[in-house]
This record gives C-alpha cells, sequence and structure tokens, in this order.
C-alpha cells in the first residue's frame, strides 16, 4: 500500500534513531571569533561588506589627505603648523543597496581617519547635527550659498568655525551577465573650502563579482575562457 | 510477540488520551490569559501567563512573547524588552527546521512537536517591539533594532516563492453591522496649531489590479467606490500591488522614522520613506512624509514633530482547519517523503488538519488624535499584521500540507508495517489484532493536533500620525474609532516638545472592551 515491505525493520529504526535524537535535544549553537589584523575580512556574498568598506575609506581618505598639504600657516603663539578645520556632513548613500548599520561605521572611520591625519581638526557631529536642525537644514541644503553662510555663522556662534566642508557619497553602478553581475562601489570624497568655494574630489573604487555558484566565479575569471 | 505488541497498543491509546487531556487544560489557560488581555485585565492576563509558562508544552517562546506584550502594556519596558530579546535568542539558537531532530519526532505525532522558529510576521514584529520599548526606554539601541527590522523585511521577501501570489482581497473580517459610512476624514480647520499632515482612513486593505484607477490623485477612495459598484472602471489599470509588501511598509517607515532622529540620515530617510511608498500605493501619510523629507522640510523655527504610533485591534490568531490536498502539496509532500526512505504516495488523500491563521473581528479601526482638546485627525493604517499573516501563510500552504501529507502516509506505513511484522495482515486472517492495530493507527490520526502556537497578543494594525507642535508641553489625547463612531474611552499622556526634534507616543488599544494607554518619550 504505502510502505513497500522490505522497508519494515527499517522503519522501527528510524523510528527508534529518531524518537532517541529528540530525547537527545536539538539546540544549536552559534561560534564566534575576533579576527587578527592579517586574517582578511569576510567577503559579503550579496552585498557589500568590511571588505569593500574597509578598502574605499582607506583609498579615498588617504588620496584627499596627500592632496591636502597643510599650507605654511603657523599659530601665532606656539609656531606649530595650524591645522584647518573640518565640518564633515555626512555619508550619502546613493549605492543601489541599503547598507544598514555600515552607514554610522562609514562616517566614524572617514571622520576618525581625518581627525587622526594631522592636517585638519574634525568638530564634533553633534555640533554639526545641532547646527543644521537649528537652521532647519539637512547637508544637501550647505550648497546653497546663502544657507552655508547662515551654516558657517551658526556654528561660528556656536564656538565652532570651520574652514571646510567635507561630503562623503557612496555610488555604486552594475553590469549583469546572465545570472551573474559585477557592481563597482565609488566612495567620494568631495572637500569644499568655505573662503574660496573651491572643491576638491577624490575617488575609491571597488569592483565585485557576484555569482549564484563557485562555477560561475571560476568561470567568469579564472577558467581558459576568461577573457 | 502479538501479546506484547497488543499490551503496547493498549498503552498507546491511553498515552494518547492523556496527552490530549493535558494539552486542552494547558490551552485553556492560555486562552483565558488572552482574553483578560482583551479586556484590559493586565494583571490578571499577566498572572495566567506565568502559571502556562511554569510548565510550557513545547510554546515557552510564544508564552514569553505574550507576556513581553502585557508587560509593554502595563508600562514595563525593560521586562518586556527582556522577554522579547530572550525569545529572539531562543529563535535564533534553532537550526532549520528541517534538520532538526524534533522536526523528524513531528511526522510521527504532529506539528506541534516541532521547534517553534516563529512565524515570518512574528519575526518582523519582534525587533519592531523591541524598537519601540527602546524607543521609550531611551537606552539608544533603537536604531539597532531598525537595522535588524530592515534585515527581517529583507529575510521574508528573500525566501518567498519565485511567483509572489497575486493580489487578493483578503477575507474581511466581521464587523458590527453599522450602516455604511464613508469614512473619509476631514481635517478640523479651526486649529491653530501648525498645519497637521491629513490623515486617510485606516481600514482600506490593498487595492488590487482592478480598484485603482491610474493617475488617481487620492487611490484611497476610489477603492471603495469600485468595490461597492457593480460596473468594472473604464480606466487604465496600475499593475498588480503585492499584498505582502503592501503590508509590510511599517517597517521601512518605522526605520526612516527612527533614523530621521539625526538630520545626518537624510538620505536614509528618503531612501526608507521610497521603500514604504513603493510597497503601499496609495497611502496619503507615506506620500506626505516622503515628500516633505525631499523637500527637506523640518518643523517651523519653535515647533517641534510629534510622531503617534499606535498598536490598534486585535492581531491574528490560529484556528483548526481543514485544507484540501493540492497537487502542489502532494509534490512537496513526495520530496518529503523521499528524504525519509522508501514510500509511495497515495493517489488522493483526504483532507489535512492545519493551523489557518484568522483574522479577529475589527472592534477598533484607528484612533482619533485631540491636541489640548482640540481635534486633529485619525491615524493612518502602515500595516495590517492579519492580513500580512494571511498572504504569509498563503504562500506557505503547499509546505504546511505537504508536510501533514507526508505524516498520514508515514503513519499509515507504521501501522501496515507492524501489522505484517505481527503476523496480522490479512493473509494471516488474525483479526483482534488485526482491528487493534486499525484502532490504534485511527486514534494515532485522530491526536494529531494542529499547531495552533502563536504570538497571540499581536495588534491588528500599526497605524501612525504626525504632527508638528510649538515647543513646549501638550496634551495628547485619543479615542478608538469604528466606521466614523467612538468606541473606546479617551485615554491620553502630556508630551514635551522639543525645537525641532522628534517625540514619540507609542498608543495601544487592542480592544473596545481593553484601556487604551500612551505612553510618550521624554
Amino acid at each position: 500500500m504505502f510502505l513497500r515491505p522490505s522497508a519494515s525493520c527499517l522503519l522501527f529504526s528510524t523510528v527508534t534513531v529518531v524518537g532517541l535524537l529528540a530525547l537527545a535535544g536539538c539546540r544549536s549553537h552559534q561560534y564566534a571569533h575576533v579576527l587578527k589584523d592579517h586574517q582578511q575580512d569576510m567577503v559579503g556574498s550579496h552585498e557589500a561588506g568590511a571588505e569593500t568598506f574597509n578598502s574605499l575609506v582607506d583609498e579615498s581618505v588617504s588620496k584627499l589627505l596627500s592632496r591636502q598639504a597643510p599650507e605654511g600657516t603657523v599659530e601665532e603663539l606656539s609656531g606649530e603648523p595650524l591645522s584647518k578645520r573640518i565640518c564633515f556632513v555626512g555619508v550619502e548613500n546613493y549605492s543601489s543597496e541599503d547598507i544598514g548599520d555600515f552607514k554610522d561605521q562609514l562616517f566614524e572611520q572617514i571622520d576618525a581617519s581625518v581627525a587622526t591625519s594631522g592636517q585638519f581638526q574634525t568638530i564634533s557631529t553633534r555640533y554639526v547635527e545641532n547646527g543644521l536642525r537649528q537652521l532647519r537644514l539637512v547637508p544637501g541644503d550647505l550648497m546653497v550659498p546663502q544657507n552655508m553662510r547662515s551654516f558657517s555663522s551658526v556654528m561660528e556662534q556656536n564656538g565652532q568655525p570651520f574652514d571646510y566642508l567635507l561630503f562623503a557619497k557612496l555610488t555604486s553602478g552594475t553590469t549583469e551577465s546572465n545570472k551573474s553581475y559585477q557592481r563597482d562601489y565609488l566612495l567620494t570624497l568631495e572637500l569644499v573650502d568655505l573662503n574660496t568655494g573651491r572643491s576638491d574630489k577624490e575617488s575609491a573604487k571597488v569592483r565585485k563579482g557576484y555569482h549564484s555558484s563557485r562555477v560561475g566565479s571560476w568561470m567568469k575569471y579564472s577558467s581558459p575562457l576568461a577573457r | 510477540m502479538t501479546q506484547q505488541l497488543t499490551q503496547g497498543l493498549y498503552s498507546l491509546l491511553l498515552g494518547l488520551v492523556l496527552l490530549v487531556t493535558g494539552c486542552q487544560t494547558h490551552r485553556q489557560v492560555v486562552e483565558q490569559a488572552h482574553e483578560s488581555f482583551w479586556q484590559g485585565d493586565l494583571e490578571r492576563s499577566g498572572l495566567e501567563l506565568a502559571k502556562a509558562a511554569e510548565r510550557p508544552r513545547n510554546d515557552l517562546a510564544v508564552l514569553q512573547l505574550d507576556q513581553a506584550m502585557v508587560e509593554f502594556q502595563k508600562g514595563n519596558f525593560a521586562d518586556s524588552q527582556h522577554l522579547l530579546k530572550q525569545v529572539r535568542g531562543e529563535l535564533s539558537a534553532i537550526p532549520p527546521a528541517s534538520e532538526t531532530a524534533r522536526s523528524a519526532v513531528s511526522y510521527l505525532t504532529d506539528d506541534t512537536r516541532r521547534a517553534y522558529t516563529g512565524e515570518d510576521h512574528e519575526k518582523l514584529l519582534l525587533p519592531a517591539m523591541l524598537a519601540l520599548n527602546s524607543l521609550l526606554r531611551a537606552d539608544g539601541d533603537a536604531v539597532a533594532y531598525a537595522h535588524q527590522l530592515g534585515d527581517e523585511c529583507a529575510a521574508l521577501l528573500d525566501n518567498r516563492p519565485l511567483e509572489p501570489i497575486a493580489a487578493e482581497p483578503v477575507p474581511t473580517p466581521p464587523t458590527p453591522a453599522q450602516p455604511a459610512v464613508n469614512p473619509a476624514v476631514t481635517l478640523n480647520p479651526a486649529v491653530t496649531l501648525n498645519p497637521a499632515v491629513t490623515v486617510n482612513p485606516a481600514v482600506a486593505g490593498p487595492p488590487t489590479a482592478t480598484m485603482i484607477p491610474a493617475g488617481s490623485t487620492n487611490q484611497a477612495e476610489p477603492v471603495q467606490q469600485v468595490v461597492l459598484s457593480d460596473t468594472p472602471p473604464a480606466m487604465p489599470l496600475v499593475p498588480k500591488i503585492d499584498p505582502i509588501r503592501f503590508e509590510l511598509a511599517f517597517g521601512p517607515l518605522l526605520r526612516a522614522v527612527i533614523r530621521g532622529q539625526s538630520v545626518l540620515n537624510h538620505d536614509d530617510v528618503i531612501r526608507h520613506l521610497q521603500t514604504a511608498n513603493d510597497w503601499r500605493p496609495g497611502s496619503e501619510f507615506l506620500q506626505l512624509e516622503l515628500a516633505r523629507a525631499v523637500a527637506g522640510q523640518q518643523a517651523p523655527q519653535g515647533y517641534g514633530s510629534l510622531y503617534v504610533i499606535a498598536l490598534v485591534g486585535r492581531g491574528p490568531r490560529k484556528v483548526t482547519g481543514t485544507e484540501e490536498v493540492t497537487s502542489q502539496a502532494l509534490l512537496v509532500a513526495d520530496q518529503l517523503l523521499s528524504a525519509l526512505g522508501d514510500y509511495t504516495l497515495p493517489p488522493t488523500v483526504a483532507p489535512i488538519k492545519i493551523a489557518r491563521i484568522e483574522l479577529a473581528p475589527i472592534t477598533v479601526e484607528s484612533l482619533r488624535i485631540s491636541i489640548n482638546h482640540q481635534e486633529m485627525g485619525l491615524t493612518e493604517n502602515v500595516g495590517d499584521i492579519g492580513r500580512l499573516a494571511v498572504a504569509r501563510q498563503k504562500e506557505l500552504m503547499p509546505q504546511i500540507v505537504g508536510r501533514a501529507v507526508a505524516r498520514r502516509v508515514l503513519k499509515k506505513g507504521i501501522i501496515v508495517a507492524g501489522k505484517s511484522a505481527s503476523g496480522a495482515d490479512k493473509e494471516s486472517g488474525n483479526d483482534l489484532t488485526s482491528l487493534l492495530y486499525t484502532a490504534a493507527g485511527v486514534a494515532w490520526e485522530a491526536a494529531e493536533q494542529a499547531d495552533l502556537r502563536g504570538w497571540s497578543l499581536l495588534p491588528g494594525s500599526i497605524q501612525v500620525y504626525r504632527v508638528d507642535l510649538p515647543c513646549g508641553a501638550h496634551q495628547l489625547d485619543l479615542r478608538g474609532e469604528l466606521q466614523g463612531r467612538t468606541v473606546s474611552s479617551r485615554f491620553g499622556t502630556p508630551v514635551q516638545i522639543r525645537d525641532g526634534q522628534a517625540t514619540f507616543a507609542i498608543a495601544t488599544l487592542p480592544d473596545q472592551q481593553a484601556t487604551g494607554r500612551v505612553f510618550a518619550t521624554q
């Protein structure tokens, strides 16, 4: 009927094994470990992750800072080089992915990298946020000259004058090829001189290939057929 | 050998009877706890749930979820959060059901033996409730929970069948007989406060392809007109709306609202609001919020925003139902049986007993907001939990029924094998033993219970309202409405509005009989 006769013994053994397994419990555990500095970041299988964002930040910040060598201005009293004050107004995500909790980390990574360079002094995010809120502005509004002047004036009143505005923008471009696709991530840092209005841009790019199988990845990049 | 088997069968029958009786008593306690909650007796509900949780029947997680709702209603946010986090940990510690031994055991008993991994709508509500608790506790974790909510939305959408089910009207829960009233809302123009957002009635379900005329500026109105009309609309139609995404809009909206507390996240806010609008087209609240965000508009100088997030009505519940076995379900069952051993499927299978998600009767549709005793408007529905659960169950039905069919085949197979092994099959002519085997088989199948475990104290819908108010103290009052009629007593709380900042008020009104509660962030 439903069971072929030869399977009856097997069936009773299965029932016993299953019963024992149930009694033994079935809770799973999750494990974790701390990555050493020399260990590579995990590579996101569906979206960008640490492997992409860490290198984007490192490259773009170092490129930008290398182009912005400190000028000969020195502090009157100490005679030490005077670092320029930067107001970092945030990371805008224009990529096709929702970067979730990485957004705040990107902000902090860029902010910390700029601050530790010694070439620039960054303004606390809390002051920046309060200044924008006081004027009911959002970061994008600062490119309007009147808004920029008002913001600069408010920050000065709050004891936080600045020389540059720093914007970060994440974009992506996707190329599809059957079931595989390549996504290029571009992080652009734009530094706007408040006094001259001149802007300077630097970008870093990471290209990633996404495949539905390891074979797909091999066919695209490692096989003799790959271009 | 035969005598031993016969004794074993008697023991099995007795065991099944005892098991069923025990489960019913437990179920009665739990149902009483739910009833107490809907009637507003939170103390009693909490005590009854605690009693049930002392001796759980493989349902500790759902009892804790219900306890979390009781604690939330009582204003014990730390306790509520603790319970929710505990369940989240328990659920994430369970490996995929197909890999667990308990899942295998369920093939010999019923789905109640399966490790409870949570329904999809429950997995979404977990981070949502954690985020609301966190907002009220001001513990700084709300953004993290908002991210987790986004992850859960993405996981649900990723795990759907390749072809999502077409938009269809979900069965409408019964409402008390009322005269037909157009639920369109007019705002009180006499308010001296800053202009509030206009709001929409909370009752409209997902519009279908035949419901929304393209290019309509207000899509909520034609929905109701077309439903009542006998003639089809002559205007061109917009593409079908996904009923799951439609009810999921509260996810990206909550993310936008929570992330929007910092102006530096402005682009995130636009992105999430755009998603919410794409998923739930026709929502006036979402359209206005998106337009406002895109324009960079904030509360005027000297004003702050008050967001009311309301948990309204009763959520879905599970009831025992029967389901016809479709060819799709037989295919799933065949795949499952192939993995278990050498079995063959019968050509037909009688209807299967399953847990069917049922919408609770609508006793409250929306909340009417008053500020300083001036009426402002109604909350708007941005996610109907019942409809979401029903739509999702419909998608998963072939898997649910397939599993039940596989179980039935397996049980029948064991009985036949037992008969054969004990020499009680047709050839031997041992009628009494054969009869006992048959009786045991019938009892075994009859003892099967539908898996009615579920987060039962969920709200029916998540609704929102926003208004910009002058800085300072205000009195927020709310009352439940059903078809334009007040159905609950007024409840409220003082709110403190700060310049350029958002204040959150989380309101709950589970039922007409329950006491509405509202808690505001400080």
